[in-house]
Order: structure tokens, then C-alpha cells, then sequence
């Protein structure tokens, strides 16, 4: 199976799931390699996969987690800049029961292999200065992680410099 | 330059599309094109860099020469169906839309035509029953009931077929 990502020139259109996973008012983000900016933990959604399928995949190979019952609690269209592409990106988060196998520690706290790059998980407060401070993206997400919606929430959402 | 969010390798096709709900006196108004055999509801693909929202609004100013305010889904559906041997992978976004006064409500024949490119497209208000919506084949099938009775709060759903 493919994933869901088409290039043309600089444009990229990405569909895209992610695990909301919260722990005593923190959040589990994750960096690829030494990256300056960290994401929430999840992957691209592939070709004839539900995004539900997709979270349940991506928690299974990036944390080694077999995870119960994923609430969906977004639904964003996004428009951002990132590594010299334009990005318009469909992006399912889910909110996920943290996986007990995963320590609740600060820095790093577990880490994981994709595609021949590290990834270094780590818990930051949920509040927007915080994530703003470890520079989570995308930055739409960092005001709404603090309160999620009872059921979901669709919202398109563009980056000021898009 | 602007492409269709509709992406084909081999058999497999993924498209975005966005779609208008638009209900009127206990009819909903569906559209076919030639001798497809199915009907569908009015809207279309995104473009690239588009939102689904505006992609709705662009849309039925091309095809029913109609400026309505879109909001807010009503339905987000990933659907997995075959069509000609083809497989698709869909996500679609529904949008109740409020009926465009231009739009003639005439029931039993058609109320709209549109020619694009070669295809004669055909506009219809179809009488919201399960019947009534199954006789026709309006597509997507998994999806007749909430048509019907829209969903109270926004609906994710998932489905094959």
C-alpha cells in the first residue's frame, strides 16, 4: 500500500492521522531525528485505509501500542509551509488512551524507529506557551489540545504565511 | 496551476470531493449525468489548496448558477468503493446548504440541466424516503438514512460501498 501523498511541483497534498495522548495535564509528542519541532504521534494514512485503521497502525509501529477505542476530536484542513513545500493536508486526530507501557518521565521517555529515522518521544504540558516553546506543528494544533470537543470538531485552518 | 484533488496509480483512485445537501419541502435535489445509471448529490472535487467549503460555494456557482453561504459540514464519510473495475478511496465533505432561490421547485421532471465539456449533467428533486432514494440509486447508499434525518452534530462516518 501507498500513502496518501501527492506531489506536484512544491505542493504536496497529505492525508494524515495523529494521536491526541494526554497524562496529568501532558501531551505525548514525538521528534523525528534532531528535528526543530516536534508533532504529535501518528503518520500518513494509506491508500484504501481508514483513518481509524490508520491510527490503530500508526500507535502499533511507532509505539508499539495496541490501542483501545480512538475518539476522533478533529477534523482539519490545513494549509502550511514546511520543508520548501506548500502543504494542503487533511488531518484526523484522535484522542488515544495513553499506553501504559509508556512512561510518564521527563525528556525523553521512549523511542521508536520509522523509516530509518529516531523518534524521540516526550511529555509537554498541554498548554499553548508550552507547546508554542517546544515548537509543535502544526501550530494550529498547539491552542487545541488543552480542551478537546465532546465529539468532533471539522475546522480549516491556514498558516498566515501560506 | 489548479488540479483536482484526484490522484490515480494503477486501479486505485483517490479523490476529495465536497457535496450540497439541499432539501426542499421533504425532496432533495440529485443530479445525473447521461446514462450513468446512479444518482449523486450536486458538488464536485477540490482543487488543490482549496478548502472544502469553498470548493462547495465555487461549485454551485458553476453548476447551478447559485451563490449560497457554506459553513460547516454536516457529514465527513471515507468510502471505499469499486466503479469499473476501478477502485476508490473517497473522502467527502456533505454541507447542508439552504436552496438557491433561482432554483426552480418542480417535482417529477427534471428542474436544472448543465452542459460540461460532453456531459449532459441532469437535476432533479428526488422525495426524501427510503424508497424514493434506493429506486433512483442515489450514491453513496450508506448514507440514505442521514440524508433523510441529518445528523443532529457533525457525523463521522466510514464506510465500503
Amino acid at each position: 500500500m501507498s500513502n496518501l501523498t501527492f506531489d506536484e511541483g512544491n505542493e504536496r497534498v497529505n492525508v494524515r492521522c495523529a494521536g491526541i495522548i494526554r497524562h496529568e495535564n501532558h501531551v505525548l509528542v514525538v521528534r523525528e531525528d534532531d528535528d526543530d519541532f516536534v508533532c504529535l504521534p501518528g503518520g500518513r494514512v494509506q491508500r484504501g485505509e481508514s483513518s481509524l485503521d490508520a491510527i490503530h497502525r500508526e500507535m502499533d509501529e511507532e509505539l508499539n501500542a495496541q490501542i483501545k477505542t480512538p475518539q476522533l476530536r478533529y477534523v482539519l484542513e490545513n494549509f502550511f509551509w514546511r520543508y520548501g513545500k506548500r502543504f494542503h493536508e487533511f488531518a484526523f486526530y484522535y484522542e488515544v488512551e495513553k499506553p501504559q507501557h509508556v512512561p510518564f518521565q521527563p525528556g525523553v521517555c521512549i523511542t521508536g524507529e520509522d523509516d530509518g529515522k529516531t523518534l524521540s518521544f516526550e511529555w509537554v504540558q498541554t498548554g499553548p506557551d508550552a507547546l508554542a516553546t517546544i515548537n509543535l506543528h502544526p501550530i494550529s494544533m498547539r491552542t487545541r489540545i488543552l480542551d478537546l470537543p465532546q465529539s468532533f470538531v471539522h475546522e480549516c485552518v491556514v498558516d498566515p504565511d501560506y | 496551476m489548479t488540479v483536482d484533488l484526484s490522484f490515480r496509480a494503477f486501479d486505485q483512485h483517490f479523490n476529495v470531493r465536497s457535496a450540497a445537501i439541499i432539501q426542499k419541502e421533504g425532496h432533495i435535489l440529485c443530479t445525473t449525468a447521461d446514462d450513468l445509471g446512479f444518482w449523486f448529490l450536486p458538488g464536485g472535487r477540490l482543487k488543490r489548496g482549496e478548502s472544502s467549503a469553498a470548493a462547495l460555494k465555487r461549485e454551485l456557482r458553476e453548476e447551478l448558477n447559485a451563490d449560497v453561504d457554506v459553513v460547516a459540514p454536516h457529514i465527513i464519510a471515507e468510502s471505499f468503493f469499486s466503479l469499473d473495475h476501478l477502485h476508490y478511496h473517497e473522502l467527502a465533505f456533505y454541507f447542508a446548504v439552504s436552496c438557491p432561490p433561482n432554483l426552480p421547485f418542480i417535482v417529477g421532471k427534471d428542474c436544472h440541466h448543465l452542459i460540461e465539456g460532453e456531459r449532459h449533467y441532469r437535476y432533479r428533486w428526488i422525495e426524501l424516503s427510503p424508497e424514493m432514494l434506493s429506486e433512483i440509486d442515489l450514491q453513496p447508499r450508506a448514507l440514505h438514512a442521514h440524508f433523510i434525518d441529518l445528523p443532529p452534530k457533525p457525523l463521522h462516518i466510514m464506510f465500503n460501498g
